[in-house]
């Protein structure tokens, strides 16, 4: 009988440095050009439905003069993507890490579950674990981590604050990192602070042999209509995108 | 650079002991070491008075989702039973190889610490077992976990 262990492997040489990005969207003209496989451009999109689009906008911009419009039809079957991420990067464990994006969410159709960023793992078996910031059925955001199975985290009934439509919203997720009880996650709306979650887990672990080669770090962020509601479809635009480690 | 160091099991130490008799046999388990369940065949390989060696393969099928498809799960260990007449200690450790429908590939490890109920006379037994489960290419992680098991006798 023999069993591999793995007892001198540094993450630090297998995974990406950066823990860090940001893009304002002025620099293109098109929305090819947001690609590129080199550490300073967004890797790829995603876009599950023939409908669905994204393009560089001159109309509606929350700086400069562009932002980056995103359409998704609904959907009943399967995720309705319009989105785009990048990976390799690097947010370990013990590291703070905020996450901010300007949104403008068109029109004022009711968005069931339409979630915004996501911030995940990449792993060997696995549903790309992470945390994601989405607007539930009654119009305010919340954080959901179902994928490595850990309660969603709802604003307070007494306090909630709706997501304004038609205007321009900064959207901010501040999580320390975690694999035990030990990570925090906040979330501010207009730099209000509406979640302020304690003592709870924020890096995905392994389970059984559902989610499998999970590292204590996170490797990509994604941002756009990473999944559509199923009640409409949506228009999105999205600017200043901004990651960084915080202290 | 990734570095390994191969463990060596240490029932390398008995391969020179006689063997006496084979007992093959087939057990459900439910929870354990493949996960939410597995069927087993195992078989003794080294038989002494009070110390069995048995090898086990096991299977495990389940869905994950649709980025993976299903997962086939191939826990592949040695046990060691502890103690004479129908009451024993059960030990066990191995590697769990899981692949997907999507082409996906990982290891676990897997260990086993339990009770099994065996009558010499009859042909089913019973276990129950502390069965965490250990990643160790990556990150070093330990999972609690357990399982029952209810097994025939085949010889």
């Amino acid at each position: 009988m023999v069993i591999v262990m793995n007892t001198s492997c540094k993450k630090e040489n297998i995974f990406g440095h950066t823990n860090s990005f940001s893009d304002d969207f002025e620099s293109i003209t098109i929305a090819d050009s947001l690609f590129s496989e080199d550490d300073q451009s967004w890797i790829a999109f995603q876009l599950t439905k023939t409908e669905n689009f994204f393009e560089v906008d001159t109309t509606i911009a929350y700086a400069g003069k562009q932002s980056i419009r995103f359409y998704a039809v609904k959907t009943e079957n399967g995720a309705s993507k319009s989105s785009i991420f990048k990976n390799n990067m690097a947010m370990y464990d013990g590291q703070t890490v905020q996450l901010n994006a300007w949104y403008y969410l068109n029109g004022s159709q009711e968005e069931d579950y339409l979630f915004l960023m996501d911030l995940e793992e990449s792993t060997p078996i696995g549903a790309g674990p992470g945390i994601r910031v989405g607007i539930d059925s009654e119009n305010h955001l919340f954080i959901e981590r179902k994928k490595y199975l850990e309660k969603d985290i709802y604003q307070s009934s007494n306090t909630a604050i709706e997501f304004p439509r038609n205007t321009w919203v900064k959207i901010t997720l501040e999580v320390f990192l975690s694999k035990k009880n030990k990570g925090t996650i906040k979330l501010y709306q207009n730099n209000q602070l509406i979640i302020d979650e304690k003592k709870t887990k924020t890096l995905p672990t392994d389970f059984l042999y559902v989610i499998q080669g999970t590292a204590g770090l996170y490797t990509n962020i994604e941002f756009g209509i990473t999944a559509n509601s199923i009640s409409n479809e949506t228009i999105l635009y999205l600017d200043d995108v901004d990651v960084k480690e915080v202290k | 650079m990734q570095r390994f160091k191969i463990g060596i099991f240490p029932l390398t130490l008995f391969f020179t002991i006689q063997f006496s008799y084979s007992q093959k046999a087939l057990y459900l388990e439910l929870g354990g070491s493949g996960g939410l369940g597995s069927i087993n065949y195992e078989k003794t390989f080294i038989n002494k008075e009070k110390i069995n060696y048995l090898w086990r393969a096991g299977v495990s099928v389940f869905p994950i989702d649709k980025n993976n498809g299903w997962v086939i799960v191939v826990p592949l260990m040695v046990h060691t039973l502890i103690g004479k007449g129908n009451h024993l200690i059960e030990l066990g450790a191995g590697q769990t190889i899981s692949i997907t429908t999507k082409g996906s590939f990982f290891l676990r490890t897997p260990l086993a610490l339990g009770y099994r109920y065996q009558h010499p006379d009859k042909k089913l037994f019973y276990r129950i077992t502390y069965t965490p489960i250990i990643s160790n290419i990556i990150d070093l992680q330990y999972q609690h976990w357990g399982g029952i098991s209810l097994g025939l006798k085949l010889k």
